[in-house]
């Protein structure tokens, strides 16, 4: 018996027509491939971030398009600079939450009992535990740099990730393909890996992105905190110099806004190309949808009694 | 002859997915008189519930009316704005749903569920009232008027679809639908609650439009009966009538398929395979292909309606009155 | 009541396995944990001081498990040690200034929140395909996107300093004496606007978006439809059967976000001065007050926890089917 799982057959190809149809999706991927590239060439159009250029705080000039620092470095080249690190630890701590989450949430839905028991009791501790006061005590207490954070935050961040992870394995492992490989005698590692983690493709990739919406977020928190390495350029250490520049007293709001504007944008896309998905792969929103463009396309309107919408007469 | 309370005429129903609508309900016209208990049975999926929630227009989205009439004491349902059919429901339409557990509502009480039901049409002047009331309804039923403050959770099965029926009985109205009220439920208790319902319906003399899978249990309650098949009207006629001399060869194999005494599970063996999609359902008649006497015009023409006799009509090509 | 002792139970665990993190904690740190504590203040502490530090911390000769039982002794005890930044005072008096602010200004926040988002969630379902449905739901979800503190520096830009309709920070005005008088009050609530208020805008987007997706599949179910069936006004029918219904789920994930939401209003705190535990816990962290950092940790946990559990008692008032073996 086989999974019905293989809706990877229709390809990537298949995804992206997906996406380009959904307005919330490509609005999402557009501002996120922008991004990326950002990422990728931008440091290499801009100066050295960290170069005293100017005098301390001048505002937005045609020669400093964004103004200068507190400490007259380039505002526009600690921006551009500082994305490439902020995503790639943003994007790697995501992933990396939701693989200890699946692992922990598949082996407690896959072999239940006492097993199960005890993972979730796990991660229950863990979801109660406030996140983001742990993670700045562990980061004060371990030596400073992009590792530390990156690990705190996995530390912090996993449960959620299992909590539902293991919901759904609960659900998949009752369903009659997995039985069968039950009975049939192959190994519990080629179930999961074969039958219950395909078939669960579209929940991970929601839990990467949504975990990579919390990574950043976190990790611009603590960077603000002073708890990176605050001698790197990364979105978080241009907030908190900013801050600790006084950018606030001396009204020098171009400091701080294009880099929030940043970190909002990427969260938006993230969160932008999250519900797009959902909007493509949920039949009811699917059938909601044509059953508005039916209404339309009668120019009625969604009444809450049943419509009637008469065609053929 | 009196005037029908409920005339649906060539009722059709849509559900619009994103591959366009499927037609759950296909041109369906059905009379109910005043006091009359009409049986409306059919496979799953066959539209036999999809009418019977397009009568109150309370089917959700994504569900279209997409035609026909249904005239209530000569008013068409189909036509009114939300206000009047507010009033509508219930006052003189009332249902009792398939599943009494999925319709209570899990956090209000039995007794808050029926006292809503009387203050909201002012059948009841004050709060107190409408609990007296409730608990001569519970009585009706017979449920214990201390099972008022019970949440739907602490009762059996039973009890809840007893619930249900007080809900319904509620307003006194001239209709009452009973979609599978019994589905749920064990044998026993299922036999019980319809002698009750049958009881209630010769003191009342409202009319029942009950709907089921279950054709035995229908040929011994309803006065006519109407099978429908993939979203069609194939057969209606007295239940008598029907028992001896069933005409369409579905009712015919449905007749075969329940014994008439109560013998254990259901068995559809004698129409071998099942019901078409109603997403591109057969040429001609939608039977044939299940259909042990089709001839070539089954599979070019659909068959309509024929009557056969002053109540009874079949839709099949092999039968002519 | 079992309901409400098996979360209980589950609390104390929580608060135990906290505990137990807090105890490793300063033993992550390379080398004897006590001298890399303490290095910074070697010379400027007395001996004796030295000394009622390490014990506070546990960290004696002892082997593990004693150093264990001696640590938690003095944390039931209410004994947190000694700060280093402010010492001699103990971490305990220095978090208890400050843990009112936070709670009041964390739960007004997350109060106002839920509410103000739950509400809008139900209007967008009821008035499905409006705009309330359509464009809020994006703009919120732009709006949350930013960090929390970051939206803080910006409201206190742009209402403090360039519009001057609020403090620039602290929790009331400096020449009013702390009572329940009315212009206390009124500072009190006036200062506290614009954080709540940020944390709210940051928030809102999460508490609507996910009431109104329950709405949608409440708003489908069986008791929705029978309601509708009985003729029932529909303001009863969203409120008393969909609504009301469709809370549970959310109720569930108010004590989830608890610990979410606390985590970014310490951070607004600190933007506004504000004088609770984020901004203590700012100046721990900068002037490596371990001992402070920990008791802040510990109280933060045990005040999320008794919040998630009261929580859970609301629940159980929500929710008759969980009141069953009471």
């Amino acid at each position: 018996m086989t999974a019905p799982a293989s809706r990877r057959s229709t390809g990537a190809r298949a995804w992206l027509d997906a996406i380009r149809r959904d307005r919330k999706a490509s609005v999402g991927a557009l501002i996120l491939v922008l991004f990326a590239l950002l990422a990728v060439v931008g440091p290499l159009l801009v100066g050295d971030p960290t170069a005293l250029v100017a005098v301390p705080l001048e505002p937005p000039s045609s020669a400093h398009w964004l103004g200068t620092t507190g400490q007259g470095q380039d505002v526009l080249a600690q921006t551009v600079v500082g994305t490439r690190v902020s995503l790639l630890i943003g994007f790697a701590v995501g992933i990396v939450v939701v693989l200890v989450g699946s692992l922990v949430g598949v082996t407690a839905g896959y072999f239940g009992g006492r097993v199960d028991g005890m993972l979730s009791l796990l991660f229950n501790v863990f979801l109660v535990i406030p996140g983001l006061p742990l993670a700045i005590v562990l980061a004060a207490y371990l030596p400073s740099g992009p590792l530390t954070v990156a690990a705190v935050l996995v530390f912090t961040g996993w449960a959620w990730n299992a909590r539902v992870v293991r919901g759904q394995t609960l659900s998949l492992r009752r369903r009659d393909f997995v039985l069968a490989s039950v009975v049939s005698g192959e190994s519990s590692l080629r179930i999961i890996t074969r039958e219950i983690l395909p078939n669960m493709t579209s929940l991970l990739v929601a839990q990467v992105i949504g975990s990579s919406v919390y990574a950043i977020g976190a990790l611009v928190g603590l960077e603000f905190l002073g708890l990176g390495d605050v001698s790197s350029v990364t979105w978080g250490t241009n907030l908190y110099w900013a801050s600790n520049d006084s950018a606030l007293l001396t009204g020098a709001w171009w400091t701080y806004v294009p880099t929030g504007v940043c970190v909002a944008l990427v969260g938006f896309g993230l969160v932008m190309l999250n519900s797009g998905f959902d909007e493509i792969t949920n039949p009811r929103l699917q059938m909601e949808r044509a059953w508005r463009a039916h209404l339309a396309a009668a120019g009625q309107p969604a009444s809450r009694s049943t419509p009637v919408v008469v065609r053929d007469g | 002859m009196a005037e029908p309370i409920l005339s649906i005429r060539d009722l059709s129903v849509d559900y619009v997915s994103a591959d366009g609508p499927v037609r759950a309900l296909d041109h369906v016209s059905l009379d109910l008189m005043p006091g009359e208990v009409v049986g409306v049975a059919g496979e799953s999926g066959c539209g036999k519930s999809t009418m019977a929630q397009a009568i109150l227009r309370i089917l959700p989205p994504p569900a279209v009316i997409s035609g026909g009439q249904v005239l209530f004491e000569g008013r068409d349902l189909l036509a009114m704005d939300e206000g009047a059919l507010r009033r509508m429901r219930w006052e003189r339409i009332a249902m009792v749903f398939q599943s009494a557990m999925d319709a209570l509502n899990p956090v209000l009480t039995v007794g808050e569920q029926i006292a809503d039901t009387l203050r909201a049409h002012g059948a009841a002047p004050s709060g107190r009232a409408a609990r007296a009331r409730a608990a001569e309804l519970l009585g009706t039923v017979g449920i214990h008027a201390d099972r008022l403050e019970s949440f739907p959770h602490q009762l059996s099965g039973g009890m809840r679809q007893r619930v249900g029926i007080a809900i319904a009985l509620a307003l006194d109205p001239a209709l009452v639908i009973l979609d599978e009220p019994t589905t749920a439920l064990d044998v026993i208790v299922e036999r019980e609650i319809l002698e009750e319902i049958q009881e209630l319906q010769r003191k009342r003399g409202f009319a029942v439009m009950f709907i089921t899978h279950d054709l035995t249990r229908m040929l011994q309650f309803a006065n006519r009966v109407a099978i429908f098949y993939a979203a069609r009207l194939v057969e209606v006629a007295p239940a008598g009538e029907l028992r001896m001399a069933a005409r369409h060869p579905y009712t015919q194999g449905l007749l075969r398929a329940f014994p008439s005494v109560h013998g254990g599970d259901v068995d559809l063996s004698s129409i071998p395979g099942s019901p078409p999609s109603l997403r591109s359902p057969p040429r001609g008649c939608r039977f044939h292909p299940r259909c042990a006497v089709a001839v070539d015009l089954c599979r070019e023409r659909e068959p309509e309606l024929v009557a056969l006799g002053p109540a009874h009509a079949a839709a099949c090509h092999l039968v002519t009155g | 009541m079992r309901f409400i002792l098996q979360r209980l139970g589950f609390y104390l665990l929580a608060a135990w396995a906290a505990l137990t993190l807090n105890f490793f904690l300063p033993r992550l740190m390379p080398g004897d944990p006590a001298t890399a504590l303490f290095a910074r203040f070697r010379g400027q502490l007395r001996p004796e001081a030295m000394q009622a530090l390490r014990e506070a911390f546990g960290l004696t000769p002892e082997p593990l498990l004693g150093q264990y039982i001696t640590y938690l002794g003095h944390v039931l005890r209410g004994d947190f040690g000694v700060s280093v930044a402010y010492f001699p005072s103990p971490v305990s008096t220095i978090i208890g200034t400050g843990l009112l602010w936070t709670m009041f200004l964390a739960g007004t926040a997350v109060a106002v929140s839920f509410v103000l988002g739950t509400l809008l969630g139900v209007a967008a379902a009821w008035w499905r395909g409006g705009w309330m449905d359509t464009l809020l739901p994006p703009a919120l979800a732009l709006l949350g996107a930013f960090p929390y503190f970051w939206l803080a520096m910006v409201a206190l830009y742009v209402f403090g300093f360039q519009l001057a309709w609020f403090p620039l920070g602290h929790a009331y005005a400096d020449d009013l004496t702390p009572g329940m008088n009315l212009p206390f009050l009124a500072s009190v609530l006036r200062h506290a606007a614009l954080p709540v208020g940020t944390v709210v805008v940051a928030t809102l987007g999460g508490w609507m978006l996910s009431m109104r997706n329950t709405m949608v599949s409440v708003l489908g179910s069986d008791y929705v439809n029978l309601a509708r069936a009985k003729g029932l006004p529909p303001s009863r029918v969203v409120l008393r059967y969909a609504a009301r219904n469709a809370l549970l789920p959310s109720v569930t994930g108010f004590g989830m976000a608890l610990g979410f939401v606390l985590g970014g209003s310490l951070l607004t705190e600190i933007v506004f001065s504000y004088p609770g535990q984020g901004y203590l816990l700012l100046q721990a962290v900068q002037s490596q007050d371990y001992p402070l950092m920990q008791g802040i940790f510990l109280v933060i946990t045990l005040a999320v926890l008794g919040a998630n559990w009261l929580v859970d008692i609301a629940y159980l008032w929500l929710d008759p089917r969980t009141r069953e073996g009471s």
